[in-house]
């Protein structure tokens, strides 16, 4: 797992209010996997109504142009910019940002809808050239290291709570 | 929802200024005046129409119409989804992902040519310019989509094609190599017998056998008529597999897609290669015993996998991708009958074929062409003649039971619904069971089925063996919209007095349904998905996302997971001991366009791992262990009562995992991609296990080359391995 990645990938305990994801490349063909490259990570932490996010990319193929908070329908179904983050205009780099969330935007956080998208020279605006869902905080084991037991699945308990007519 | 804004970003793949784009658009509502002579030349659109003849033909269909997965390339839905962009762009398209399986094989002139040919197959006018890969015209401005008369009647084949075609015999629109498949050595250029066996003492496998399988052996392709792929040899467990090593190798045919699932019966393999090519080796030696080269090649470069084959009485069965279904003498490899399974053009077999009491019971694949002249079916042969015994219509069609499903299109519109998987069966029910896939076209706006289930589409159906008559059935993804088949492996698990079959699809849901009656009990998501957003709590009926169901053909839509599927082809495995099902999962998203267009991207909280391997207690569905990788699976399972499973990759990985924990105890890389079945067997005391490396194949190929690109493997090296512990050990 490439060194930024794995930096992320062992959060200290998660914090109530503690958000985080990879980010990758938007979506990508045969004829964009060569153009929509890089990785990244984030954590997201949200204190009352205020949310800040720290994180860093690297090996875009352009230098990052600008960096968003986006809002969409769901978990990995993508939406529209809703804040601004600070991003180095680098293919190398970080971003950050402190934000006071409306009631519904707090709401959206916890449903997993809200997602970070870095724009760049070789991926500009709308479509992107990295982006990750901000999901809660969680265990993850490395490579070739089994989880015993349950493991994180952003929809949790999705259908089966559905099902008994609990909420996940 | 995407914006428009976002929608044109993924149309181009690049930086385009929306007023550009508008001005392209403009330009578009141009279509049906006079157009200017587009950059290529006649000589250009001549030669590509040959190299289209040779490598594209085949998916795409000689009126560059497209079928399942290979889009259209000529008319109004290549107009809409191309007329916006440039030749370049189309250039580097094609470049980039064509051949399937092959991309950038071809030199540059070759591709120049095609988008040529292309650019003239949507009326374009050549002109005094040649194309170059640079050329960057926007395509509306030259092409309209009206496809000229004689490429509406198809384009011819490449004289060498037809002839192969010929040599090839069988159904003339599955003859033959694959046009252009030649990629090195390894292909196979003459069928027919090669090598005439006499097999002393062979001993023929009768229905006991097959039901209660000999420890040693390995005669139904998932193991067990349970599909359980599971060995209680244990001479290899969890604390010596560290020191297994390879026994011997064996060289496969190169091209199609290799996706083989061997047998084993006293001491003897039957191993299925591409090319229709059955082989029968010494299982300790690796000494060849026959070859049947029965041919014809695959019809699609990287195409064909053969899933499953058969051993019953004296002989080995085997259906061909071109849908004939043969028997040789398992002692010579004589062939003793073949039988077509169907006469319709495009109707093929990857199935492969189970063997159930003197028949044969085999799927269909293929049948997505409207208007359809045929559907899909499962079929039983008489093992001993060939003669069908029974066919089972996998559609509903009018006037069937649920044939008010497809609302109420008439029955040459109802496609689909084809079984690329083997099943089940239970000898105490004397039902099979099998998995079909989703109704085509698999959008349902396009369809036009309204909100109609689609049934016996994307089902578990379960069928008297003797008759094909249907018992019941369970449609797990009623209207399916997304490409998500339904129609993998039926395991067959009991709970104290509850006969149960479990079964998971692309969507990733894994289900558990009474085997008896067909009644939902349990389900559970292994890996995320966003494509059902509620279940009926009774019945278990998942229904789908809201802006699913209002799908339109101009919008791009997200799905987790996308067509790789949650779960694919690569088998789970039953692990008796611990009651856990071991199950190769994937994990990768989609956007894709009403046209058919498709980008992928990681999906989100898998920390960009594409593969996972998790197990579950089957009595509740209780998670038990998992990991996940970069690469995904792409073997099935083979558990053991040695607390082993094993499982092989697609960056050449092939393990053994501790059963109960998941812990990785021995690995080891092989020549490319291990894709196949792996299997165990013993010979004189001795424990083996086999594997296959393997190219080819859908989407859970496709889009591992897409997302993959760290990732890097030989475009050749299809083989068998065989591992066993050291003497002494």
């Amino acid at each position: 797992m490439p060194l930024l990645v794995a930096a992320w990938a062992h959060p200290a305990a998660a914090a109530p209010g503690s958000y985080e994801t990879v980010l990758g490349p938007t979506p990508i063909n045969h004829t964009t996997k060569t153009e929509l490259t890089g990785e990244g990570a984030a954590i997201a932490i949200l204190s009352g109504n205020t949310l800040k996010i720290s994180g860093a990319f690297q090996g875009m193929s352009g230098a990052a142009t600008d960096a968003h908070v986006m809002m969409g329908e769901g978990i990995g179904i993508p939406g529209n910019p809703i804040l601004d983050l600070t991003a180095s205009t680098a293919a190398n780099g970080s971003i950050d940002g402190s934000f006071r969330l409306t009631r519904a935007q707090v709401a959206a956080l916890r449903a997993g809808r809200l997602y970070i998208q870095v724009n760049s020279q070789a991926g500009p605006a709308p479509g992107g050239n990295l982006w990750g869902w901000l999901l809660p905080e969680h265990v993850k084991a490395g490579q070739d290291e089994p989880q015993l037991g349950d493991w994180f699945l952003p929809q949790g308990e999705g259908l089966r709570a559905a099902r008994n007519g609990n909420k996940s | 929802m995407m914006s428009t804004g976002c929608v044109v970003r993924i149309l181009n793949g690049k930086s385009v200024s929306i007023l550009a784009l508008m001005a392209g658009a403009g330009l578009f509502a141009g279509v049906g005046v006079a157009q200017a002579p587009a950059p290529f030349t006649a000589g250009q659109a001549e030669a590509g129409r040959a190299a289209y003849a040779t490598n594209c033909m085949s998916c795409h269909q000689a009126n560059l119409s497209g079928e399942g997965d290979a889009l259209p390339l000529a008319g109004k839905t290549f107009a809409a989804a191309w007329g916006k962009r440039t030749t370049a762009d189309l250039y580097n398209t094609i470049r980039n992902s064509m051949p399937y399986g092959r991309p950038g094989s071809l030199d540059a002139k070759t591709y120049a040519s095609l988008v040529a040919f292309i650019l003239q197959a949507n009326g374009a006018k050549p002109g005094a310019t040649e194309f170059s890969p640079a050329t960057a015209v926007t395509i509306s401005t030259v092409a309209s989509g009206q496809v000229p008369a004689d490429i509406q009647r198809g384009v011819r084949p490449a004289p060498a094609a037809a002839a192969q075609t010929a040599r090839g015999g069988g159904n003339t629109d599955f003859g033959g190599p694959p046009p252009n498949a030649d990629n090195g050595a390894g292909m196979i250029r003459s069928f027919g017998q090669t090598v005439v066996g006499d097999i002393k003492n062979y001993q023929p496998v009768t229905d006991a056998m097959l039901t209660n399988p000999p420890e040693g052996d390995w005669l139904v392709g998932r193991g067990n008529y349970a599909n359980w792929s599971y060995s209680t040899l244990k001479q290899i467990d969890s604390g010596n597999v560290h020191d297994l090593q390879l026994q011997w190798v064996w060289a496969m045919n190169e091209g199609g897609a290799n996706e083989t699932a061997p047998l084993v019966h006293n001491g003897i393999m039957f191993l299925g290669n591409t090319y229709n090519t059955i082989q029968a080796l010494d299982a300790k030696t690796g000494e060849l015993l026959w070859e049947n080269r029965v041919g014809p090649g695959p019809s699609r470069p990287n195409y064909g996998g053969m899933r499953s084959i058969a051993v019953w009485g004296d002989k080995v069965y085997f259906a061909g991708n071109d849908a004939v279904l043969h028997a040789l003498d398992a002692r010579t490899g004589k062939t003793v009958w073949s039988t077509p399974l169907s006469e319709v053009p495009g109707h093929n077999n990857t199935s492969g074929v189970l063997a159930v009491h003197g028949k044969i019971i085999t799927g269909l694949t293929g049948c997505g062409r409207i208007p359809a002249k045929d559907h899909c079916y499962i079929s039983a042969y008489d093992a001993q003649t060939g003669k069908q015994v029974w066919k089972f219509v996998t559609v509903a069609l009018t006037g069937q039971p649920n044939g008010h499903s497809w609302g109420g299109l008439p029955d040459d519109k109802r496609a689909g619904a084809e079984t690329w998987i083997q099943g089940a069966f239970d000898p105490a029910l004397n039902l099979t069971y099998w998995g079909t896939a989703q109704a085509k076209p698999w959008r349902r706006d396009l369809r036009g089925s309204g909100s109609g289930a689609t049934d016996y589409a994307n089902s578990t159906v379960a069928l008297d063996a003797d008759t094909g008559k249907l018992k019941w059935f369970y449609n797990h993804a009623p209207g399916e919209s997304l490409d998500l088949d339904e129609v993998f492996e039926r395991i067959l698990v009991d709970h104290d007095n509850t006969k149960t079959v479990m079964t998971i699809g692309k969507a990733g849901i894994l289900w558990k349904l009474d085997r008896n009656t067909g009644k939902f009990i349990d389900s559970r998501e292994t890996v995320y998905q966003n494509v059902m957003a509620s279940q009926n709590p009774v019945t278990g009926e998942p229904i789908y996302r809201k802006t699913i169901l209002d799908q339109k053909v101009d919008q791009w839509l997200s799905s987790c997971p996308g067509p790789e599927g949650g779960h694919d082809w690569p088998a789970a495995s039953y692990h008796q001991p611990t009651d856990a099902l071991i199950i190769p999962l994937s994990q990768s998203c989609v956007m894709m366009l009403g046209n058919g267009s498709q980008t992928y991207f990681e999906m989100p909280g898998t920390e960009r791992n594409m593969g996972r391997l998790s197990a579950y207690r089957t009595s509740a569905l209780k998670p038990l262990w998992t990991f996940q990788q970069r690469s995904p699976f792409l073997t099935g399972v083979l558990s053991t009562a040695g607390d082993l499973a094993f499982v092989g990759d697609y960056d050449r990985r092939f393990r053994a995992v501790n059963a109960k924990t998941g812990k990785t105890l021995w690995s080891v890389r092989l020549g490319t991609t291990v894709q196949g079945y792996p299997i165990t067997f013993r010979m004189d005391g001795k424990q083996y296990i086999a594997v296959t490396t393997g190219l080819g194949g859908g989407s859970p190929e496709d889009k591992p080359m897409t997302m993959l690109q760290s990732v890097h493997r030989p475009n050749n090296g299809q083989a068998l391995y065989v591992f066993a512990l050291p003497d002494g050990k």
